[in-house]
């Protein structure tokens, strides 16, 4: 070892010419890619993570859109639909009414999950009627109950006028009503009983009457899918796309953070007991042990609930915990390196220890240095999101332990939302494969081939 | 008698550390404490109260709240509360080392009792059961496969690769997926619990349904750890290999299966032991997080449930405990180490 170069240049050029060194490298970059878009996310979207009521025009629990290449027909995405045309007339002086036309075909073989449907003007109207009217020329009477006036709705305002229908058709009430019952009363053929969904050419007219003149500011109507996105929607309709990379960003600072301030600690120490052995070595040794055997997770737990921990907070303590691995592994190195002779040679020049120990002892434990904390940074990220998991995580952020959480809370395993419990814990490993990569590559570098 | 000497040595620095890591926890746990302190003692008061009330009719109120405020005085002075910050430390050690965890808030002991230290008594043999299995299951192939793969180029690339992919996997998210395809599209494995519902009365079938129950778990906790440990061994092994006593003991034409077991296995011994105890503290956090996923009626299962209730004399409680184990393992560690290292038997 002591023949070799220690120059920083012969060190990077080796890092470069490993494979694995550049593979690493190269998912750190994609990821550091996105965790810039994810930083450039409003911050409103991270507050209204914890609101329901911020996804209620999302799908509930459904899985990728991607789906629909497995099984063609059976999954399809929201479509927003815009007027085909808006009529407006006068009937006298004290009445007014606008109607807003809408014209669309479905060929799916499975009603939409929801109807939302947005109509907003200047006005508080007297009565708004949805005239729905089915391929085969049948036409539903649906009246906007007024506490929906000028607000977006779904199915399940306008509950009162499809249940109705449905009992009229089928001679009885649905024991559950949910938005697909209501929707499929929309889409399915009265001949098949609401089984089967007719396709062609729907027809849907919203009118408004007012006193006033009405002017229409903005008008849609949304077909809400039953597949989302690249990774589907949890319980509460939240895009777990989304989470994923929200979570991104913390989940590097955290990892990176803890790392950093164990591996120093933890070489420091480590680089002073194996330098100065004796008894020395022993109390860092001893130190050391005790911290080996506080246990991480119930540790942080318990002290939590004293403060509520912040994301430096947490990252401090994580490290406060985890520096021990690295001073052993130090230590060993650094007793390999006081085996070399020119330790010796500087003793005999009369050189100062704390000489010696930083201009030529520490500096040889650099590379391991390096090496632990690429390889430290996944262990943080783990710790962090475990923590997160059980349910204790900084405020307003969005972990991906913390969304593995709501899927064990709300049994993602039983109902099948497989998609809801794969992505998140599948970003873990991902960020995690770069740095084990580089690290693995530094310590070979450093070590030369084992 | 160099081992038992050593034996002693270790046992002196190890109850050392552990009255120090107690004091570290009790720096850091300080406010929760005085807080879970002055609730235990609200609720004794109350319940002094309540039973004046009820069975002394003799007394007025005045005399009751006297009474109550002599009783609440007396909790204060048992608890140490009024005593200067080094007295209440002092007390508060003796009550760990006699795990006197005080009351829980709500959970409770099957038994029915509410005292910390029994419930923890209840759930901590589970764990012990299903981490110590796991850990000697992935210790023993780690072992193998890093000896096997340690001759091999090709091999060390393959355990290089697994290392990488197994040490990023959390654990409890791996037994979640696990479980929701083993338990629940296919139905191999039981989906939770430690026996099936009602437990067998036969000990033999109560045992086989243990089994069963643990088959997930087990394999969860062992895929995430032995990449990670077959890769230390292999690393270890080989470095032994290039021993100048291998290239003697393959001049003397040993085969290569006797030098791997008999010469560099014994050589490797020492240092796979302590890179184990490492391997083991850092895999509990997961193993006990796992409990959750599964249910398995763990301590890490017990944090779970006592986080969602607020209960901080169970967290508390459980983080004494875990320390306890973890320095009872570590020290059980050393030990191997002192039998495997023939210097240490000879007493150097």
């Amino acid at each position: 070892m002591s023949k070799r170069s220690l120059s920083f240049s012969y060190y990077l050029k080796e890092f470069l010419s490993s494979k694995l060194a550049i593979a690493g490298l190269v998912i750190l970059i994609i990821l550091l890619i996105f965790t810039g878009i994810a930083l450039s996310i409003p911050s409103k979207v991270y507050s209204s993570w914890n609101n329901p009521a911020a996804w209620s025009e999302y799908p509930e629990h459904v899985p990728p859109a991607w789906m629909s290449i497995f099984y063609p027909g059976k999954y399809f995405t929201t479509e927003k639909l815009s007027p085909t045309y808006i009529s407006s007339m006068s009937y006298g002086k004290n009445l007014y009414v606008v109607t807003v036309n809408y014209q669309f075909s479905w060929n799916k073989t499975l009603p939409p999950y929801n109807v939302f449907f947005f109509v907003s003007y200047n006005t508080s109207p007297i009565e708004e009627i949805i005239y729905w009217t089915k391929p085969d020329g049948y036409t539903l009477e649906i009246s906007v109950p007024s506490t929906t006036y000028n607000m977006p709705f779904d199915l399940t305002s306008i509950r009162t006028d499809i249940l109705n229908y449905i009992t009229s058709v089928t001679g009885k009430t649905p024991s559950l009503v949910n938005s697909t019952v209501l929707s499929s009363a929309l889409f399915n053929s009265p001949k098949s009983n609401l089984t089967i969904t007719e396709q062609g050419k729907y027809l849907v007219k919203i009118e408004i009457a007012s006193s006033s003149p009405i002017k229409i500011t903005n008008s849609s109507i949304l077909l809400i899918g039953n597949s989302y996105g690249l990774m589907g929607t949890d319980y509460f309709g939240r895009p777990v796309a989304l989470g994923v990379l929200l979570g991104l960003p913390n989940a590097l600072e955290i990892g990176a953070l803890t790392s950093i301030i164990a591996v120093l600690v933890g070489v420091f120490a480590g680089g002073i007991a194996g330098y100065l052995g004796g008894n020395k070595d022993s109390g860092i040794q001893w130190v050391t042990l005790v911290f080996l055997a506080l246990p991480i997770l119930p540790f942080l737990v318990a002290v939590s609930f004293a403060v509520r921990p912040s994301l430096t907070l947490e990252a401090l303590l994580i490290a406060f915990l985890s520096w021990p691995g690295y001073a052993i592994i130090a230590r060993s190195a650094a007793l390999s390196i006081k085996s070399n002779s020119f330790v010796e040679a500087d003793k005999l020049l009369g050189i100062p220890s704390y000489r010696v120990f930083f201009t030529h002892f520490m500096p040889r434990l650099i590379p391991i240095t390096v090496a632990y904390m690429a390889l430290g940074v996944p262990a943080g990220i783990l710790t962090a999101e475990t923590l997160a998991f059980l349910g204790i995580a900084p405020a307003d952020i969005v972990t991906w332990g913390g969304i593995l959480n709501s899927a064990e809370t709300y049994q993602a395993q039983v109902n099948g939302w497989w998609w809801w419990v794969v992505f998140p814990g599948l970003m873990i490993v991902i960020v995690a494969i770069p740095f084990i990569l580089i690290g693995f590559a530094v310590e070979r570098v450093a070590l030369g081939e084992r | 008698m160099g081992f038992w000497r050593f034996v002693l040595k270790k046992a002196l620095i190890y109850f050392s550390v552990l009255i120090a890591a107690m004091t570290i926890l009790y720096i850091f746990t300080f406010p929760i404490l005085q807080q879970v302190i002055a609730k235990s003692i609200n609720y004794g008061v109350a319940q002094y109260e309540q039973a004046l009330f009820k069975y002394s009719h003799h007394l007025n109120i005045t005399q009751v709240n006297i009474e109550v405020e002599k009783y609440k005085e007396y909790l204060i002075s048992a608890y140490g509360l009024n005593q200067p910050i080094i007295n209440k430390y002092f007390i508060q050690m003796y009550n760990l080392l006699r795990f006197n965890f005080g009351d829980a808030y709500f959970l409770q002991a099957p038994s029915g009792s509410r005292e910390v230290s029994a419930i923890i008594a209840y759930y901590l043999p589970n764990t012990i059961l299903l981490f110590t299995t796991a850990s000697i299951l992935f210790i023993i192939a780690g072992t193998i496969i890093g000896l096997l793969s340690a001759n091999s180029k090709f091999w060390e690339k393959v355990v290089a690769v697994i290392a990488v992919v197994h040490s990023s996997l959390p654990t409890w998210w791996l037994g979640f997926i696990l479980l929701a395809a083993l338990a629940y599209s296919v139905k191999v494995f039981p989906p939770g619990g430690m026996v099936s519902v009602p437990p067998p009365k036969n000990p033999f079938d109560y045992g086989l349904s243990v089994l069963d129950h643990m088959a997930l778990p087990l394999l969860s906790i062992f895929i995430v750890n032995v990449g990670g440990f077959a890769y230390i061994v292999r690393s270890l092994v080989a470095s032994t290999l290039k021993e100048d006593f291998v290239i003697t003991a393959k001049a003397r034409g040993l085969s290569d299966s006797r030098i791997l077991y008999r010469h560099v296995l014994r050589t490797a011994s020492p240092s796979i032991a302590t890179q184990a105890i490492l391997v083991l503290t850092g895999s509990l956090s997961g193993s006990i997080t796992t409990e959750i996923v599964f249910e398995w009626p763990g301590v890490g299962y017990l944090t779970y449930l006592a986080i969602n209730q607020n209960d901080l004399p169970v967290i508390l409680g459980i983080t004494y405990v875990l320390t306890i184990v973890l320095l009872v393992g570590l020290f059980l560690g050393e030990l191997v180490y002192g039998l495997l290292d023939p210097r240490i038997k000879v007493g150097e």
